[in-house]
């Protein structure tokens, strides 16, 4: 009864903000055949309106959600008799909950952009599988398939991001606020001024391998989703573990 | 049912020793004093024992079951603590709400019926109550939870006397209606004192007193008279406390006496607990 709980209430949690993001999502959708109807330009000019990556939304949203799910949630058990690692395991079921839901949602979009997707009407709607992974020229994903490939992927991505989130905002409450302040700063120094810097001195090769590295896990050149599926769940694991590590000996802060 | 024990439990925070090898045992249907000074270990002693925070050492235990990370354990048990762990954005209703599905012995009825006793408006949101109403909130959640084991820290932080008087009333109900063991940690202990059955005190992270009430007041007793007489009865005793209004004198005094042998003109009463606890607790 109590596990149930603990899994309804970090549901319920992330309730409104879901309902709120589908609903401007929805909009958004509904405002470029809105957009495109009412603008004579694009209609005798022929020019057309790509809607390209819209699924990468829902993984930004996700990733807000992690960032935003730890600590009311884990002081809130805490009160109620909960343990952290029922705490935890119940976070792993909501963060796959929400993210089998948004890739659900993705795959509703990827239905209406396919529907309102036309020469005639000048749209054009690509997924954010297809934008990755598509061949130029040749249709690799269509139909069922597509469908099918996204949704694994997506749900994949979703979980990633918010295992990331989550981990973020495990470790941004373990620390203190000076270890806070100097993990933030540092962070932004590292990656905006220092890489960039050193980046530039070095002609580029940081750049070049970190580019290589992302193709290579994600298996971008090799046009495999799979390869970049199973690279997510390695992360997902491996920050998901980051995190349990941090949780397990976690007290209420004063 | 073992009662929650508590076995050699030593909590450091940095360079603090909050707790040194405590050992206490609190037994099922009873109601306890946990007493100290500020800083004293009373609060980290309660959130050891609710899992909320990680005893360098030792062990506890609940009715025979190992309490850290147990959900089982940690069911039977209800902290009513100084600090909120309920979300600010959750509305009182809503929080009465989620507590039964926690604790299904939660009498829903019975949290709204003192929430109209102590006017606590439950639309209201939990950070929009001030610090009395958040005491009050608090309390009505831990009287309604119907756990074996309650725990309060500082219940009555912000009340004013009335809701105070009224606490101490439902609390005593509560109890005979259906008994629970409660630890209560408070500073009011001259208002408490009448409710314990047995009384901690804790001193530098360390038990200095673990005994009943009863035989803790055994331990010495209170005088009043004419300055003049209470000073020529004291003049060999052990006093811990004075106090003068008037021309009347109160003594605290330690040890025991034969009611026969008191002088004309001073009254005898029971030992004042408070100061017992002064004069225990004094770091001199």
């Amino acid at each position: 009864m109590k596990l149930n709980a603990i899994y309804k209430y970090q549901l319920v949690d992330h309730r409104n903000a879901v309902l709120i993001f589908c609903g401007v999502i929805l909009a958004v959708m509904a405002l470029v055949p809105m957009q495109i109807t009412f603008s004579s330009d694009i209609l005798t000019t022929n020019q057309s309106s790509q809607i390209a990556g819209l699924d990468i939304a829902p993984a930004v949203f996700l990733f807000v959600c992690g960032l935003n799910a730890f600590k009311d949630n884990f002081l809130f058990a805490l009160q109620n008799g909960i343990s952290r690692k029922s705490l935890f395991v119940n976070r792993i079921c909501v963060a796959v909950t929400l993210a089998v839901t948004m890739a659900l949602f993705s795959l509703l979009l990827l239905a209406l952009g396919k529907l309102i997707e036309s020469p005639l009407s000048g749209i054009a709607y690509s997924s954010l599988l297809s934008m990755i992974y598509q061949s130029p020229g040749i249709a690799s994903f269509s139909g069922l398939s597509e469908y099918l490939i996204s949704f694994l992927f997506l749900t994949v991505l979703f979980i990633a991001a918010q295992a990331l989130g989550y981990l973020i905002t495990v470790a941004l409450y373990r620390m203190n606020k000076k270890q806070k302040v100097s993990y933030i700063v540092g962070f932004y120094i590292v990656v905006f001024v220092v890489l960039p810097i050193i980046d530039m001195f070095i002609s580029g090769q940081i750049s070049t391998i970190l580019a290589k590295f992302l193709d290579i896990s994600m298996g971008i050149s090799a046009h495999n989703p799979f390869i970049g599926m199973f690279s997510l769940i390695i992360f997902s694991i491996i920050a998901t573990g980051l995190t349990w590590v941090l949780i397990r000996k976690t007290g209420v802060k004063n | 049912m073992n009662g929650i024990q508590i076995n050699d439990v030593t909590k450091t925070f940095g360079d603090t020793l909050a707790l040194n090898q405590v050992s206490l045992t609190f037994e099922p249907h009873k109601i306890y004093g946990l007493l100290g000074r500020n800083g004293a270990g009373k609060s980290t002693l309660l959130n050891i024992i609710t899992n909320r925070l990680f005893a360098d050492s030792g062990k506890i235990t609940i009715d025979g079951l190992v309490s850290v990370e147990n959900d089982m354990t940690q069911g039977l048990l209800y902290l009513m603590s100084e600090k909120n762990l309920y979300p600010e954005s959750m509305t009182c209703n809503e929080a009465f709400k989620w507590t039964k599905q926690f604790f299904k012995d939660f009498d829903l009825d019975y949290a709204l019926n003192l929430a109209k006793q102590f006017k606590l408006n439950t639309k209201k949101k939990i950070r929009s109550l001030s610090t009395g109403y958040t005491s009050i909130f608090k309390i009505i959640t831990a009287l309604s939870v119907n756990t074996p084991y309650v725990l309060f820290d500082e219940p009555v932080l912000g009340l004013d006397a009335n809701h105070r008087e009224m606490f101490y009333r439902l609390l005593i109900e509560k109890y005979s209606d259906r008994p629970f063991t409660a630890i209560i940690s408070t500073h009011l202990i001259d208002e408490i004192a009448s409710l314990l059955e047995y009384i901690m005190i804790i001193k530098n992270g360390e038990i200095l007193v673990n005994e009943s009430c009863e035989s803790l007041l055994r331990k010495g007793y209170s005088v009043t008279g004419a300055i003049k007489h209470v000073d020529t009865f004291i003049a060999d005793k052990e006093v811990i406390g004075e106090d003068v209004l008037g021309g009347l004198k109160t003594a605290t005094i330690i040890g025991s006496i034969n009611k026969h042998t008191l002088p004309d003109g001073i009254e005898i009463t029971n030992l004042d607990l408070q100061k017992l606890f002064i004069k225990l607790t004094n770091e001199e």
